[in-house]
């Protein structure tokens, strides 16, 4: 085969070669090889190949690679010898910080429940929590479901002013962590994927799945069933070789839950999303929650001033701001007047509006994690009658109409920082066929002074078309997406 | 008694014999050979240069820690760096929220993009990792469908509709990059 193991870089010629390879692959595994086809291939490969390492990266491998060699080289002597008191040193230490963690462990669930741990990993959906929602969160114990093989259980939970938070440890037996290793490297970590409620398991193509796929978009409130795609969250931390913690979030406002304080929620069919297996647990959750703690402690702005900005046809609007012990809930809702099918679905129609992003800012004027989610969705034809519609949902641009409005709510979860007295939310409209980014609207928010302002912007921060890219610019490809670059002259 | 004696490839004496084996010019092949691919695989992944190079050294001193891979059949080795580098950098990515809230920078320079290819690596930077990985292995390395899945430890079926769904989404990516640019 083809320089299957060289990994070399490319010359014009083996690319040719391995274009046709390629396409010659796509044809032998049933799909088509299309000009179209090779044209992408040609235009990934491209891409691809200006990333290289560097001679000096080489050089500096090389350089440390023999260094390491040559150590390892003189220490297998003695290696034997300390591998022994390592043993036996590492069993001390372990055996310390275990009777710490023990005890610690055994003392702070006492006291706060066992929120804290983990807790870092709803960060990887923008959500930032205080040092202290330890303190925040309820203890839920003897619910507990599975087997030796794989156990859930539901640890803690957390509610306030439209979130709850329910906080899961995933446990596999050392045996079936074994079975999965088998076949790995020493080294292989089993992933946890997902762990998924009241969505059952269905058999397709002889694999086991669930619809959903671990979405977690079902909920059974006080036992009436409920949809909640747009307002589930789910983020998974490993803490050891086979264990996990999972924080399901869900925003439930009045909406959902119709002004009640405290509720239950029900979790059946509970499945395990482990490695690429698809596994069903006996047994099922149910949690009772209050939010009557959280708004004891939670301070509410209702904009006294019209809080609004007009952009385009949509003119949004600052609802509500709730400054919680946990977070800064932000509501935002939108309303499109007077739109047709083009204004909201056609991407060149002047009154289109591209993809919005929120950055929030401190006091200081530093970037905060922030979490946007939409929670509803309404289009209102002429005629009156009007469609409920998933979040994030256009395809029903695809049939004419017009004069109609659309609505729709957004909740923004703002991080709370040490000084939580100001939030700047910004937001950014993304062209949709161009790519440019343009400030539309910022949001000034005085927590102490319970002041809310709205102004309307038109600032670019990146345009392509004028090789316009501002710091403003980097800094958001860097929060939303890890991206670190520089541009070309 | 000498039937009695097990020979066992990998106990520590063979280890080390093969481990001295590895000279100073079949590191220098190596390094040659797979770095580049080792560093393509970690920059798709974390978008960061200095990042990938630390992944880079990473997974080569693994190499180094399992040296008996390099008598192995050659494909089997460049199966087992992509794996390596795919579970590294998926372990990186786990605490890359970490490093940002410690102040982590980098050291070295970034890869220089053009505006239109900075885009570019917006749109891709936005396809799940694993549609990422499965597009390098299939359009860039070669791999079939199979071979990926056995690569990746995905059954073959999930790698063909993981396929079909990443080479659609880079479809409509490179398309819009046609309209607006060509």
């Amino acid at each position: 085969m083809f320089d299957r193991i060289t990994g070399r870089v490319h010359t014009k010629n083996t690319c040719q070669k391995r274009h046709r390879t390629v396409m010659g692959q796509a044809a032998g595994c049933g799909m088509e090889a299309s000009e179209e086809e090779e044209r992408m291939s040609k235009d990934y490969y491209s891409l691809i190949s200006r990333i290289k390492a560097d001679e000096a990266l080489k050089e500096k491998l090389i350089v440390n690679l023999r260094e390491k060699q040559k150590q390892k080289q003189g220490q297998h002597a003695v290696k034997g010898v300390f591998m022994k008191m390592k043993v036996r040193k590492m069993a001390a230490a372990a055996a310390v910080a275990l009777g710490l963690i023990t005890c610690g462990g055994a003392a702070l669930a006492a006291l706060k429940g066992s929120f804290g741990v983990g807790v870092s990993s709803l960060q990887s959906v923008g959500i930032k929590l205080p040092d202290d929602a330890a303190e925040w969160a309820e203890p839920v114990e003897n619910q507990e479901i599975g087997n030796e093989d794989l156990k859930v259980a539901l640890e803690s939970s957390f509610c306030d002013d439209g979130f709850a938070i329910l906080q899961f440890k995933v446990k596999v037996g050392e045996e079936k962590l074994k079975s999965y290793k088998d076949s790995m490297d020493s080294d292989y970590k089993v992933p946890l994927c997902y762990l998924s409620f009241n969505d059952p398991v269905t058999t397709q193509n002889g694999y086991a799945e669930t619809r959903l796929g671990g979405a977690n978009y079902n909920l059974v409130v006080d036992g009436e069933e409920v949809w909640v795609r747009g307002r589930s969250e789910h983020s998974i931390e490993c803490v050891k070789d086979g264990e996990y913690i999972v924080h399901q979030m869900w925003f439930l406002d009045d909406s959902i839950l119709n002004g009640k304080k405290e509720f239950t929620i029900a979790l059946n069919d509970v499945v395990v999303g482990l490695d690429n297996d698809c596994i069903p647990v006996d047994g099922s959750f149910e949690v009772k929650l209050s939010k009557e703690n959280a708004l004891d402690h939670t301070d509410v702005i209702m904009p006294s001033k019209d809080a609004s900005a007009q952009y385009k046809k949509v003119e949004k609007t600052i609802e509500k701001v709730s400054v919680t012990p946990l977070q800064n809930i932000i509501v935002i809702k939108s309303v499109y007047k007077d739109v047709d099918n083009e204004d909201l679905g056609y991407v060149l129609d002047e009154d289109y509006v591209g993809t919005l992003y929120y950055m929030a800012y401190g006091k200081d004027g530093d970037n905060i994690s922030c979490h946007e989610m939409e929670t509803e969705r309404k289009i209102t034809y002429k005629d009156g009658t009007s469609e409920v519609l998933e979040p994030g949902d256009y395809s029903f641009c695809q049939k004419e109409f017009d004069h109609a409005q659309l609505e729709t709510t957004e909740v923004i979860a703002v991080e709370k920082t040490e000084d939580n007295s100001k939030v700047l939310l910004k937001v950014y409209e993304k062209n949709d066929y161009t790519a440019a980014i343009k400030v539309i609207m910022e949001c000034s928010i005085d927590l102490d002074k319970k002041d809310v302002g709205v102004e309307s912007k038109d600032t670019y921060i990146y345009n392509p078309e004028e090789s316009l890219v501002t710091d403003e610019y980097r800094e958001m490809m860097k929060q939303r997406y890890g991206l670190e670059m520089e541009m070309g002259n | 008694m000498k039937g009695n004696i097990q020979i066992c490839p990998n106990d520590a004496a063979s280890r080390v014999r093969r481990e001295e084996k590895m000279k100073d010019d079949e590191i220098r092949k190596l390094v040659e050979t797979y770095s580049d691919m080792v560093m393509r695989i970690a920059y798709q992944n974390c978008f960061n240069k200095s990042d990938s190079e630390d992944i880079t050294q990473e997974v080569f001193i693994k190499l180094l820690d399992n040296a008996e891979r390099i008598k192995e059949d050659e494909s089997y080795l460049k199966a087992w760096l992509i794996r390596v580098t795919v579970n590294l950098c998926r372990d990186y990515n786990k605490s890359s929220w970490y490093k940002k809230v410690m102040g982590f920078e980098g050291d070295g320079p970034e890869i220089t993009w053009e505006p239109e290819e900075l885009r570019l690596w917006e749109e891709l930077s936005q396809l799940k990792p694993v549609y990422r990985n499965i597009i390098y292995l299939y359009y860039y390395e070669g791999y079939k469908t199979g071979e990926i899945a056995g690569i990746l430890k995905l059954r073959e079926n999930t790698v063909s509709s993981y396929l079909a769904r990443a080479r659609k989404k880079l479809k409509t990516i490179l398309e819009r990059e046609g309209e607006v640019y060509v």
